[in-house]
């Protein structure tokens, strides 16, 4: 058996495994398409009610942040506000962000007023401006 | 036959690619003898001068990727560009809940990072932050000046001092070791971090840090940390404190205070109504 012939029998070997690793792959990703997943929103800040904590002069968030006038993946603004977890995002508190990371699905059963959450792991100013914090109204109420 | 050829062309480059690599990077870990060193009267390593590291530790002690600008308007000047890390070994030995705040740190760094808002930087960060500090020396003590928030430390070699309180730079005794001046450091706050990247301790730090003439113009800078509180074991980072040689070259000072004072105290501002 020559050298060119068992690199040969090799490479099938090996897209024959990456093959199998594709289809038995598929099958989970498909199940929960709806479960916690990697997303990027463009939304404004708002919440948060920053107060001020007495050392070292440290403005906390009283109140949980929140997206509005979110604008998703597909280019279309979403009917729904989403409360942001994992970052203080108190310096962009007023601006418009994009917010990569993953959204957990509000409850309705337990809390029908609870908003979607998006765990946030990377976020940073983006292009175009927000309403008035205090004026808005977020889109769908 | 061609491609067999090539083949063993490209595996004996890459062989011979991988054992120079491997070389230099083992010259690099070696301690190297001082070829010339400038020396004080009593024969010991004068460390006077200006000093600054070029790594960027100062982002990010270990290994990391490049990093978009918190604010899009500052583009590729606020962005975070790779760069290699100064840990020997590469992993912090954090304890589990410790990982977990580092973690956190760095995803809140804009709102949690002690430079933001000029305080002082502590030890070590302040000797690889990206500015030329100096380094006067004396026999009984030695000095070092820092130009971010004006800080600075006295290391003591004569008589050691206690660290009666915890401190920002805390507090730092000497000692010579052939060429290399040895520091024992202890008595810090827990308020300061290691870098940009949310590496951080507690009160309980302890730094041994060496530093050794590698030539007239290039110290090794070496610090083993510990810290049972935050750490499982003791680790070390090490990078190279180069001479500052530009003419005229000066300490140049930053006082940040007046910098951070809009994120610290603005929010006091009264606005009329309308």
């Amino acid at each position: 058996m020559g050298i060119f012939e068992s690199i040969r029998r090799v490479e099938g070997l090996a897209l024959i495994a990456i093959l199998a690793l594709f289809t038995v792959g598929a099958p989970s990703q498909a199940q929960s398409p709806d479960a916690s997943r990697p997303v990027t929103l463009i939304g404004c800040v708002s919440g948060g009610n920053l107060q001020p904590v007495e050392q070292p002069f440290l403005l906390e968030p009283s109140e949980p942040f929140v997206l509005v006038d979110v604008l998703t993946e597909a280019s279309t603004f979403s009917p729904t506000s989403y409360r942001v977890t994992g970052i203080n995002l108190s310096p962009w508190l007023g601006m418009r962000v994009k917010v990569q990371g993953t959204v957990i699905p509000a409850r309705p059963a337990a809390d029908p007023k609870a908003l979607p959450e998006i765990k946030a792991t990377l976020v940073h100013s983006t292009w175009g401006t927000c309403p008035s914090p205090a004026t808005w109204t977020p889109r769908g109420k | 036959m061609r491609h067999a050829l090539i083949g063993c062309m490209l595996a004996l480059t890459l062989s011979v690619t991988l054992t120079d690599t491997l070389t230099v990077a083992q010259q690099a870990q070696a301690p190297r003898v001082a070829a010339y060193t400038a020396r004080t009267a009593d024969g010991k390593p004068d460390l006077t001068g200006l000093w600054q590291a070029m790594s960027t530790a100062y982002r990010d002690l270990q290994d990391h990727g490049p990093q978009p600008s918190p604010f899009f308007q500052l583009g590729a000047q606020g962005a975070t560009p790779m760069g290699q890390g100064v840990v020997v070994g590469r992993e912090i030995p954090y304890q589990p809940w410790a990982a977990e705040k580092k973690k956190e740190n760095f995803l809140n760094r804009l709102t949690l990072d002690p430079e933001i808002r000029c305080y002082l930087p502590g030890i070590p960060r302040a000797m690889y932050m990206p500015f030329p500090f100096q380094i006067v020396q004396g026999n009984n003590e030695i000095y070092m000046a820092f130009p971010f928030a004006t800080s600075d430390r006295v290391v003591y070699m004569k008589t050691p001092k206690e660290a009666l309180l915890d401190a920002w730079m805390g507090t730092s005794n000497g000692r010579w070791e052939g060429d290399t001046l040895v520091i024992d450091a202890k008595g810090f706050n827990d308020q300061t971090w290691f870098d940009r990247a949310g590496n951080f301790h507690s009160e309980e730090l302890h730094l041994v840090e060496r530093i050794t003439p590698m030539t007239t113009d290039a110290l090794r800078y070496e610090v083993t940390v510990e810290d049972p509180k935050v750490f499982t074991r003791p680790w070390t980072l090490r990078l190279v404190l180069y001479r500052v040689l530009d003419e005229n070259a000066q300490s140049p000072e930053f006082k940040c205070v007046p910098f951070a004072e809009e994120l610290i105290y603005g929010y006091f501002r009264k606005y009329p109504a309308r």
